[in-house]
């Protein structure tokens, strides 16, 4: 990387990486993975810093890098052993003291989906991107943006009326 | 209760949910960055080696005039496969290579077979990768690749510019010699090292105590990097980036040129490419390079052999990333992709996947039906019935 590209990638993580850890929080559900997630996707694009910042939109381009990051690093195990910062049993749990609310109980439940339902609920309600946006980022059809949007939300819901109903 | 999309982007843009960068946070980045860079260096430089076999199977091949042409496929090669449907590859164990080094490197002789592998110290393998037949301490500095050429084994150090040559059958040490630059790419032909470098395209003989170096064909310059053997047509490959052309805020894609490896004359040169820090591999008739390109997906391009002109590429990842790296292997191609971080058993005919292991590391070697990649340390890849080697 030359001083230009340098002084620019630079003042990119400086200015950006907020914003990216709060994404790959979102994405990941565990604040250390979403650390590692966000710097290897940024190691991975300073390589290529000096087409990537020619590009219109060279945050899209990283926070790909970080979906791609997070569910080839999941793929790799299996996703039940995703750490999280506490699981749903812990949160019911932690509500019954603390009077968690509503977001904090649905933040608990994401933690029960797949990495890749999960991550198209993310892009979709997060990032506000379309089933085509989605699909192209995931490298699947819109099809399977479709069916894995509907089964993470039937999932969710699931989850919160049973909590709803234990209350 | 809310309605549940609602609460679900209210749970997701939470600002509890924030997270504030460490202090150290670039400096963390680059230095992931720096590490990776390294890995596919090492990697990449490590590439010739099979390709220097063939020379020895050829009679250091510029003795035998060239007799086969290649038709250009009439049409681009499938894109992807494996994202699709695929082809898993596991793998066994091998020796654990002794040293502390980063990264293993290793090359492969065909006649007779033998795999050759270091990290500190070089070693001689059984091609089953799990005996040791010899051992010898390597070059000063990190021991980044290994050529092969008739009964020498090459070995040199990226960071010392420092290169020893071995007796191939027992691991003896010949000589010690300094090439004077920083070696990006070498292969070993007719009796020489031939290496890109900070000084550009240059040749390194056995003459005296350090060795003699010459430039191969001053006029390309010193934006030279990728390298590889071209045995049945008799050439070097080189990628060049022209001069005049360094990237300074844009990128600038390099072009393969054929060289005679006598004379360093120039036979034949590829237009422009997208591709920049390059790889380049021939397998048998075919020819393909890879590099940190100019498109998001990592990608491999097809040159014709007889004109380098490009007749096709393959996207080797579905997902985003830096490029690809090259390994010739005996009957297939090796690629190591920076998106999803994959090994690809290609096949050099279409492009497409054969095989795919997802946590491999280069450098790889293939040889007779046997292949080894790196996880930390020396790993033997189970190829599938479709992958050969």
């Amino acid at each position: 990387m030359n001083r230009a590209d340098e002084d620019d990638f630079r003042a990119f993580v400086a200015a950006r990486s907020p914003s990216l850890l709060w994404f790959a929080h979102a994405l990941t559900g565990d604040r250390h993975t979403a650390e590692d997630v966000v710097q290897i996707a940024l190691a991975k694009t300073a390589l290529g810093w000096s087409r990537v910042r020619r590009k219109e939109n060279p945050e899209g381009y990283v926070r790909r890098a970080i979906v791609n990051t997070h569910l080839n690093a999941m793929r790799r195990k299996p996703w039940r052993e995703q750490p999280r910062e506490f699981m749903p049993d812990d949160a019911l749990a932690r509500r019954a003291e603390e009077e968690l609310d509503d977001r904090d109980a649905m933040w608990a439940a994401l933690a029960g989906l797949p990495p890749k339902q999960r991550a198209v609920l993310v892009l979709r309600y997060y990032e506000d991107l379309s089933e085509a946006d989605i699909a192209d980022v995931l490298g699947c059809s819109r099809g399977t943006v479709k069916s894995q949007a509907a089964k993470g939300l039937l999932h969710l819901r699931e989850i919160v009326a049973k909590e709803n109903a234990q209350k | 209760m809310r309605d549940l999309e609602e609460l679900l982007r209210d749970t997701l843009t939470d600002p509890r949910r924030r997270i504030d960068p460490s202090p150290a946070m670039y400096e963390e980045v680059q230095r992931t960055a720096r590490a990776r860079r390294h890995r596919h260096f090492a990697a990449a430089s490590a590439a010739v080696v099979v390709v220097a076999v063939a020379v020895t199977t050829s009679v250091l091949a510029a003795q035998r005039p060239a007799s086969r042409t290649t038709p250009p496929l009439a049409t681009h090669p499938p894109t992807p496969t494996h994202s699709v449907d695929p082809l898993h590859g596991t793998t066994g164990t091998a020796v654990q290579l002794p040293g502390d080094k980063f990264a293993a490197v290793m090359g492969a002789t065909a006649t007779p077979t033998a795999l050759y592998a270091f990290r500190t110290d070089i070693v001689k393998l059984d091609p089953t990768g799990t005996q040791i037949l010899a051992r010898a301490a390597g070059p000063a500095g990190t021991p980044t690749g290994i050529a092969i050429d008739g009964n020498r084994l090459w070995v040199w150090s990226q960071d010392t510019g420092s290169v020893r040559t071995y007796d191939t059958a027992t691991l003896a040490p010949l000589d010690t010699l300094s090439s004077g630059a920083q070696i990006f790419d070498a292969i070993a032909v007719n009796g020489a090292l031939v290496f890109t470098s900070t000084e550009g395209l240059m040749r390194l003989t056995v003459n005296g105590r350090d060795g003699l170096v010459t430039p191969v064909n001053a006029d390309l310059g010193t934006g030279t990097y990728g390298l590889a053997l071209d045995p049945g047509r008799h050439r070097i490959l080189v990628g060049v980036t022209p001069p005049g052309t360094a990237p300074v805020n844009g990128f600038v894609g390099a072009k393969v040129v054929a060289l005679d490896p006598t004379t360093g004359r120039v036979i034949a040169s590829s237009p422009q490419t997208s591709l920049g820090k390059e790889s380049i591999a021939v397998v048998g008739d075919q020819i393909w390079i890879a590099g940190y390109g100019d498109v998001d997906k990592p990608r491999i391009e097809h040159l014709d052999a007889e004109t380098l002109q490009p007749i096709g590429s393959s996207e080797v990842g579905s997902q985003v990333g830096p490029g690809a790296v090259l390994w010739p292997g005996q009957k297939v191609l090796w690629v190591r992709n920076g998106g999803d971080e994959g090994l690809s058993c290609v096949d050099p005919k279409t492009g497409a996947i054969l095989e795919h292991w997802d946590n491999v590391q280069g450098p790889v070697t293939s040889i007779a039906g046997h292949a080894y990649g790196v996880q930390g340390n020396l790993v033997r890849l189970n190829l599938n019935s479709t992958c050969s080697g």
